[in-house]
Parts: structure tokens; sequence; C-alpha cells
């Protein structure tokens, strides 16, 4: 029963993490425990690994046949609750992890106040807060966001579609390096500004909400553009529209609207920026 | 009657950089005393952030000063 194995290598994994590493090294640090958590599922991954990588073995967890690593997964997942229970209350860090779900549920609020506070007296990406490259940065970004929209739609199934990773690649290098731009300010929470900066933050967000509605507007109107078209085009029988989408144009959209989400307020905020620093020369 | 366009109210002068300088404290330093971070500073000095009540009778308070001594209202 291959099952068993695993499930076995799951126990003891859990006995080792429960009741030495987690009362040794997470010091009643739920951030440490979560990260310790991962790093102890990883390990239990790859020591499986070599037993399993590139088997056909199938593995019941009840109803479902699964592979090795999603059953390993799972099976880790299922024992694990009752005990993280058992040891958050034991322990008394109940307070401690519902703050933490709570912080990771607000997207809005990203950074810590602790990376804030670092980046506000950063200088090692002053490079990229003169008004050059906070423009360079804006029309990048979006240059980026549109070329790679338009080229996802336009590409077929071929070799050409593996470019949606560097399309990927690029989007998440402007994220990083506008963020670094603008010190996170977009990001962050109250607790870690000052007024000034909370201010700047609220405009930001209003200059960015206004733009995102413009967005999704016109993908919305797009939508009901493309229906009506196709009601004029006898292609539609005025209540079921066919839309047929490729796995590439799937992405464009996807990745058009996250990319568009997730930068818009720094964007905002690094053209704002770069506005004022030109008024002051 | 409506609030005034921002660009009619005008800003709030100072002479912050000048009494600062002649007590001898760095930006950072009134920074600290006063809870903002120091490019807050600057931008009040040169005239760019209209500080809140608070923070103007805390700058003031710092530096030994009345608030009318230091703020005034900047008309274009």
């Amino acid at each position: 029963m291959l099952e068993i194995q695993v499930i076995i290598a799951a126990l003891i994994t859990l006995a080792v993490a429960y009741l030495f590493l987690y009362p040794r090294f997470s010091r009643d640090d739920v951030k440490r425990m979560s990260y310790l958590d991962i790093a102890i599922g990883v390990v239990l991954l790859g020591a499986l690994a070599p037993f399993y990588w590139n088997s056909e073995a199938e593995f019941s967890f009840f109803a479902f046949e699964t592979n090795w690593w999603i059953f390993t997964i799972l099976v880790y997942t299922v024992l694990e609750i009752p005990l993280f229970f058992l040891y958050v209350k034991a322990r008394g860090l109940g307070s401690q992890y519902r703050d933490l779900f709570k912080s990771s549920m607000s997207f809005t609020t990203m950074a810590s106040v602790k990376s804030v506070e670092k980046q506000l007296s950063d200088t090692k990406w002053d490079g990229l807060r003169t008004r050059e490259a906070l423009r360079f940065l804006v029309v990048g970004a979006n240059a980026v966001a549109l070329i790679g929209t338009v080229f996802l739609f336009w590409v077929g199934d071929n070799d050409l579609a593996s470019l949606t990773l560097v399309y990927i690649a690029l989007l998440f290098i402007f994220w990083f390096l506008l963020r670094q731009a603008v010190r996170l300010i977009p990001e962050a929470p109250d607790s870690a500004l000052d007024e000034r900066m909370i201010q700047e933050r609220n405009r930001t967000y209003f200059g960015a909400y206004q733009i995102l509605f413009g967005i999704s507007a016109t993908l919305a109107g797009a939508l009901f553009g493309y229906a009506v078209a196709s009601d004029v085009l006898d292609k539609g029988d005025g209540f079921n529209y066919e839309i047929n989408l490729t796995w590439p144009q799937i992405n464009a959209i996807f990745w058009l609207i996250f990319g568009y989400a997730s930068m818009l307020p720094s964007m905002v905020m690094a053209w704002r920026e770069a506005q004022r620093l030109s008024e002051k020369r | 009657m409506g609030r005034k366009p921002k660009e009619e109210e005008g800003l709030v002068g100072n002479r912050i950089e000048a009494m600062r300088t002649k007590v001898g404290m760095s930006r950072q330093e009134l920074a600290d005393e006063v809870g903002v971070h120091y490019q807050t500073i600057g931008y009040i000095e040169r005239g760019e952030y209209s500080p809140s009540l608070v923070l103007a009778l805390r700058i003031a308070k710092s530096l030994g000063l009345k608030i009318e001594d230091l703020f005034w209202i900047e008309r274009k």
C-alpha cells in the first residue's frame, strides 16, 4: 500500500515538527511558524521525490485517484489541521493567528510597517526616483502591458506562445521596480506613514481607481459590444453567445487586469512624483 | 457657499528652515521630535505641503515659537 508509506512519512514529519521544531524554533511567533511549516512541507516532498518521481503510481485519496505529490500535500494538510488547532490552543496563539489572517486578507495594504520604514530611509534605489526614471517606469510598464496583451491575442498555438513567460516576467520586474521607486507608500498601512504620506497615498488611490474604472468599463463595454455585434451579424440567437478564446488570449485578459490592478497605484504615484520634480526645475 | 478650489486656497508660507537653522536643529531632529518623516519637513519648508493644525502646532512648539510667528497663508 503506497498510501500507507506516505501517511507514515507525513506522521513522522508532523511529529518532528510539532514536538521539536516548532517549540524550539518558532518561539511562539506565528509568522515564523508559517514559514517553517512551508519549509517542512517542502522537505517532506523532497524526501519522497526520489521514490515516486516519474512513477506512474496512483494514490487513492477517498474517492479520488491522484499522483504522489498531490496526495502527499493533501495527507499532510488533513493530518496537520487538528494538530495545528491543538498546538495553537495549548500555546495561546489564537489572536496572533487571527491578526495574521486578517492582514493577509487585506490586499490593499500588502507591505509591512517594517519594510515600509526600511524603504523610507533607503537610498539604494534613488536612481529610480529621478524624473526621467519615474517616467520611464510608468511608460515602460504601460507599454509592456499593452504590447503583451496585443501579442497574446495575436499569437497562435506555436512556439512563440512560450514568450508569454517573458511578458509575465517583465510585468513582475516593472511591478517590483515601481514599488521601489515609490518606497512602497501606496501599499503601506497608516501606521507606517506620516500625515503627508497618508494624504499622498489616498490621493493616489483616488486617481488609480478612476483609471482602473476606465479600463474595467472598456473591457466590460467590449463584451457588451461583442454581444450586440453578434446579433447584428446574425451570429447569435439574441440570448446565447459563444466566445472562443485561446489559452494565450485568456492569459492576455488575466494579466492585463491583474497587472494594472497591482501596478496602478504605484504608477499613479510615480507619475505624480515625476510631475512634481518637473515643476521644481 | 461652496469650497474654494485647491489652487485658489493658497499655500501655507513658513519660516521653519530659518528658525530651525537658528536653533541648530537638523531636519531629521525636528522630524523625530514632531513625529514625521524628515522628507515631510522638507516638503513643508519648501511650501509643497501644508501641515495639519496639530503638526503645525507641534513644529512651532519644538522651535519655541508661536504658531503665527512661524506660519502664514500665502495668497497667489
